[in-house]
C-alpha cells in the first residue's frame, strides 16, 4: 500500500510530537546514568532533526550527496557534543 | 505561477535549490560548533551550568518546540498545495504556518521579559551568555522567516502572480531551517545540563 505523501506528512507531524514528549520525560528520569539520558536525549534530537530535513524539507527527493551531508554534519554536531559532554 | 516538474534528484536542483540548502548547510555548521561550545563549557562549570539550566523553564521550551513543529508541518503542505496547483489552499497553511511563528516569537518574548527581570541576562554567566546568543539568533533567524513567507503569501495572492515553486520552496526551506535548528537549541539548553 503506498502512503499518500499528505499521510506521509501526518505520520512524520505526529511522530515529531510524540519524540518530543519522550525527549521531556526522559530528562525528568532519575533512575538511569547521567551520561545515557543525555545520550538518548541527542539521539532523539537526531533523529528529529532527520525527519525534518528528510520529510518536511524533502531532501529525500534530493541527489545522494545532500543526503550524505546531512547524515554527515547532522551526524558530526551530536557526536562532537556528545564528545565534549563526556571529555572531563 | 509556475509549478513545472522538477527531477530534484539532480545535484544542481535540490528542493528550493542549490543556494538556499548552502544557506541551511552553513547555518546548521554554525550553530553546531555553538552547540559543541555551550558543551564544552558545560563541562568545565558543571555546578554553574545545572543551576542556570534549572532556571530556565522547560514547558516554555516545550510549549514553543510544539508550536515551531506544527508551524513546520503546515508549511510543508503549503508547498504540496502549491505543486498541486491548489494557491488557496498553500496561501491558508502558509497563513497557519506563520501563526505557528508568531505564537513561537511572543512565548519566547514572554521567556525574555522573565529573564530580564530575574537579572538574568547576557553578563551574568557563560551559560546565559549562551543561552541569549544562541536564542537570540534563533529568533532572528524566525523572524526573518516570516518575512519572507508574509512577502510570498502577498505574491501567492495577487492575480497573475509570477511566483514559481522554486520560491515557496526555497522559503519553506529557510522557515524549516528554523526547525531542524530549534530541535538541536532545544535539548542543549533546556535538558541536559
Amino acid at each position: 500500500m503506498k502512503i499518500s505523501n499528505t499521510h506521509s506528512l501526518l505520520i512524520t507531524y505526529l511522530f515529531l510530537l510524540l519524540l518530543t514528549a519522550t525527549t521531556a520525560l526522559l530528562s525528568g528520569t532519575s533512575g538511569l546514568k547521567q551520561y545515557w539520558i543525555v545520550l538518548g536525549i541527542l539521539a532523539i534530537a537526531f533523529i528529529k532533526f532527520l525527519l525534518i530535513a528528510l520529510n518536511y524539507m524533502e531532501l529525500s527527493k534530493a541527489h545522494v550527496f545532500w543526503k550524505f551531508l546531512l547524515f554527515f554534519i547532522g551526524g558530526l554536531i551530536i557526536f562532537g557534543m556528545l564528545v565534549m559532554y563526556q571529555s572531563f | 505561477m509556475s509549478t513545472n516538474n522538477t527531477n530534484y534528484s539532480r545535484f544542481f536542483y535540490p528542493p528550493g535549490g542549490i543556494l538556499i540548502w548552502m544557506i541551511v548547510f552553513l547555518e546548521i555548521i554554525t550553530f553546531g560548533i555553538a552547540l559543541i561550545g555551550l558543551m564544552y563549557y558545560g563541562q568545565q562549570e558543571t555546578e554553574v551550568f545545572h543551576l542556570s539550566r534549572l532556571k530556565l523553564n522547560v514547558t516554555f521550551g516545550v510549549v514553543n518546540t510544539l508550536f515551531l513543529l506544527t508551524s513546520g508541518y503546515f508549511m510543508a503542505r503549503s508547498v504540496q498545495s502549491f505543486r498541486e496547483k491548489d494557491v488557496i489552499g498553500a496561501s491558508r497553511f502558509m497563513k497557519i504556518a506563520l501563526v505557528g511563528g508568531a505564537i513561537f516569537v511572543i512565548i519566547k518574548t514572554i521567556e525574555y521579559y522573565a529573564k530580564i527581570n530575574a537579572g538574568l541576562t547576557l553578563d551574568k554567566n557563560m551559560f546565559f551568555t549562551f543561552y541569549w546568543l544562541l536564542t537570540g539568533f534563533h529568533l532572528v533567524h524566525v523572524l526573518v522567516g516570516m518575512v519572507i513567507l508574509i512577502i510570498i503569501n502577498l505574491k501567492m495572492n495577487q492575480k497573475n502572480t509570477s511566483i514559481k515553486l522554486d520560491d515557496v520552496e526555497a522559503g519553506a526551506a529557510f522557515w524549516h531551517l528554523c526547525d531542524l535548528v530549534w530541535v538541536l537549541l532545544f535539548p542543549a539548553l533546556y535538558l541536559i545540563f
